[in-house]
């Protein structure tokens, strides 16, 4: 028997696609919304979006112990011989929509430590209870819309939320418009 | 042949030349010391494990050449060749650095070169069981491979907490690290979904056609078993039994698979088939059977027009359009007691005695017939004292006790007509 090899390279360009269209797009919201520096803002968009890419790898990983059967075959069939079943659909909808706000959620939260990670004043010294409370300051700053303390700024969320609007928004136009364009 | 040495020797004198130590701390040292590893630990694997080395080419997934065969000095010596020989591997390349023009993009071979063989050690790339692991580690070991000189100063020789842009650094390589692994881990999975769990793509023929169409054919021993299969199930109903049996035929399908499946086996024939069944029509027994790979996209596969007709005249009368007796069929069939059946079932006023002899026969019928491997009819039918309703194919594969199978285009005969297979376009089925 021969042995059928896949390589996943659709998957791996399309990623490599959408991720570079996700980081340019949410790079220049971060740098409306927060006042960033043109490089700041890339790179901490370039680290959110690789960083909710992994998250989302390792729930894919884990998926098969709590997702159906039939679609890892679906995904299988899918990405291995490009035939999609019009059920595909139907589970791509609830999961496009909790992928989206995973993603904003992973995002905000990472907003959040890369900020802590990357600001000035020494890691190490913070003690356990202020790291609790700035890491669920952004809440609490929302709530009163001051941003005199704390390292998070309010905003964080609001940078989050819009970038990740948009971007997803520009990749499912350019996912209708790939499809259109395999049809035709 | 002058030359010929004299390259030899230039040769042999580069080779000198870089791998000689030019000073006590160096790579060439280092080099040395793992070549030295290496020797010894040959020289302590006991005899029986040089016999395991010699059958290097027989590795599988059990048989573990080196960790698992080797204990305590060996295994040490062994560990210290590969730290040793990566040591001088990094040392070597060091200083070296690969620039990508276009992209400005600096690449240290040295990072790359020590990360690939810590995972090859650490996951032991000659072992197939773990050879995924080796290429799924390698980017994760290489993050922190590159992250570790910007944490531990080795100059100062202790841990600093690095500038905020060298942070952010670290982040970014881990991160698109932490991505590559997971693509490699991507491909991996699929992979080990196609070996292990739908073994039935691998029927999958490319070379064919181009990479949009497929085409599965089932072989020929395939589409016996699937007609003895069927013939078992529905040759000892009669036609109203068979279309009982069609309009309900989803619920058997799945005990007709694992018999299906069971006889595949018998015939060391690949498991990864699985048939299904599409009434067609009803009054007129008429089915679609699809052969197709197991759990494989529906839609591809190989689909045959199957008729049920009856083989005895008395209940082929009972179905009107249905006249037309195969030749070969004995004319008296009432004296059987499936055609009994057939009257029996059909005109459901007069129930007498004759209502114990089907099932009866059918229950001898199956056990005659899995004893005798169905390719013996005629013994069977001694048996049960009945002489008649003998279809027998010119294949001779299967005899029809009642009712029988008829595939398009062939009215006489039980018999396979040529397997038309279903060519389907990827591409524009799954866009639909």
């Amino acid at each position: 028997m021969d042995v059928l090899y896949v390589l996943p390279l659709k998957v791996i360009t399309t990623q490599a696609l959408f991720l570079v269209m996700a980081i340019a797009i949410e790079a220049f919201i971060i740098q409306q919304q927060m006042e960033f520096s043109p490089r700041k803002s890339i790179e901490y968009s370039a680290s959110l979006n690789l960083l909710s890419t992994v998250m989302g790898w390792l729930i894919f990983f884990t998926s098969p112990f709590f997702l159906p059967n039939g679609l890892k075959f679906q995904v299988l069939n899918y990405v291995a011989f490009g035939f999609g079943e019009a059920t595909l659909i139907t589970v791509l909808i609830p999961i496009g929509f909790l992928t989206f706000f995973g993603t904003i959620g992973i995002e905000w939260l990472g907003f959040s430590l890369l900020q802590r990670l990357l600001s000035e004043q020494p890691l190490l010294d913070t003690s356990v209870q202020t790291s609790r409370r700035t890491f669920f300051q952004p809440i609490v700053q929302m709530k009163q819309g001051s941003s005199s303390s704390g390292i998070s700024q309010p905003d964080s969320l609001n940078a989050v939320l819009l970038g990740n609007s948009v971007s997803y928004g520009v990749i499912v136009i350019v996912l209708i418009a790939l499809r259109v364009a395999s049809v035709v | 042949m002058n030359s010929l040495l004299t390259l030899l020797n230039a040769l042999a004198r580069r080779l000198i030349d870089v791998f000689w130590p030019k000073q006590a701390f160096s790579w060439q040292t280092v080099f040395w010391l793992s070549f030295f590893s290496w020797v010894m630990a040959l020289l302590s694997v006991d005899t029986l494990d040089l016999e395991f080395l010699q059958r290097g080419n027989e590795v599988t997934e059990n048989s573990r050449p080196t960790s698992d065969s080797l204990v305590g000095a060996t295994r040490v010596l062994f560990t210290m060749a590969w730290v040793f020989l990566t040591v001088a591997v990094g040392w070597f390349l060091a200083n070296q650095k690969l620039k990508i023009p276009i992209l400005a993009i600096t690449l240290k071979p040295a990072i790359w070169a020590t990360s690939a063989l810590t995972s090859i050690f650490l996951f032991e790339a000659w072992n197939s069981a773990t050879l995924p692991f080796v290429f799924m580690s390698w980017p994760i070991v290489f993050a922190l491979y590159a992250s570790i000189p910007k944490v531990f100063l080795i100059s100062s020789g202790r841990f600093a907490m690095p500038q905020p842009a060298v942070r952010q650094q670290i982040v970014l390589t881990t991160l698109i690290c932490l991505v590559l692994s997971c693509l490699l881990r991507f491909h991996f999975t699929l992979q080990s979904w196609i070996d292990e769990e739908y073994p039935a793509l691998q029927l999958i023929d490319f070379s064919a056609n181009n990479n949009l169409m497929l085409q599965v054919r089932a072989p020929r021993p395939v589409l016996r078993i699937a007609d003895q299969v069927l013939q078992e199930e529905v040759g000892t109903l009669t036609i109203p039994e068979v279309r009982r049996w069609l309009v309900r035929s989803y619920e058997s399908i799945p005990a007709l698979n694992v018999q299906f499946q069971e006889k595949l086996k018998d015939a060391r024939e690949p498991d990864v088939w699985e048939l299904d069944i599409i009434p067609e029509k009803v009054s007129d027994p008429e089915f679609v059977l699809h052969i197709m790979p197991t759990h494989v996209d529906n839609r591809i596969g190989l689909k045959r027009i199957c008729r049920v007709v009856s083989s005895s005249s008395l209940s082929a009368e009972e179905i009107e359009g249905q006249a037309q007796v195969f030749d070969d069929l004995p004319a008296d069939d009432e004296t059987t007691p499936f055609s009994a059946q057939a009257q029996q079932s059909d005109g459901s006023d007069n129930e007498d005695e004759t209502a114990e002899s089907p099932s009866l026969a059918a229950q001898a019928w199956e056990q005659i017939s899995d004893a005798l491997g169905i390719s013996s009819p005629s013994g069977q039918e001694d048996g049960l004292e009945t002489n008649s309703s003998n279809d027998q194919s010119d294949d001779g594969d299967f005899p029809v006790p009642s009712a029988s199978l008829r595939w398009n285009g062939n009215p006489s005969q039980v018999q396979c007509e040529s397997p038309k297979e279903l060519i389907r376009e990827g591409a524009a089925q799954g866009t639909e």
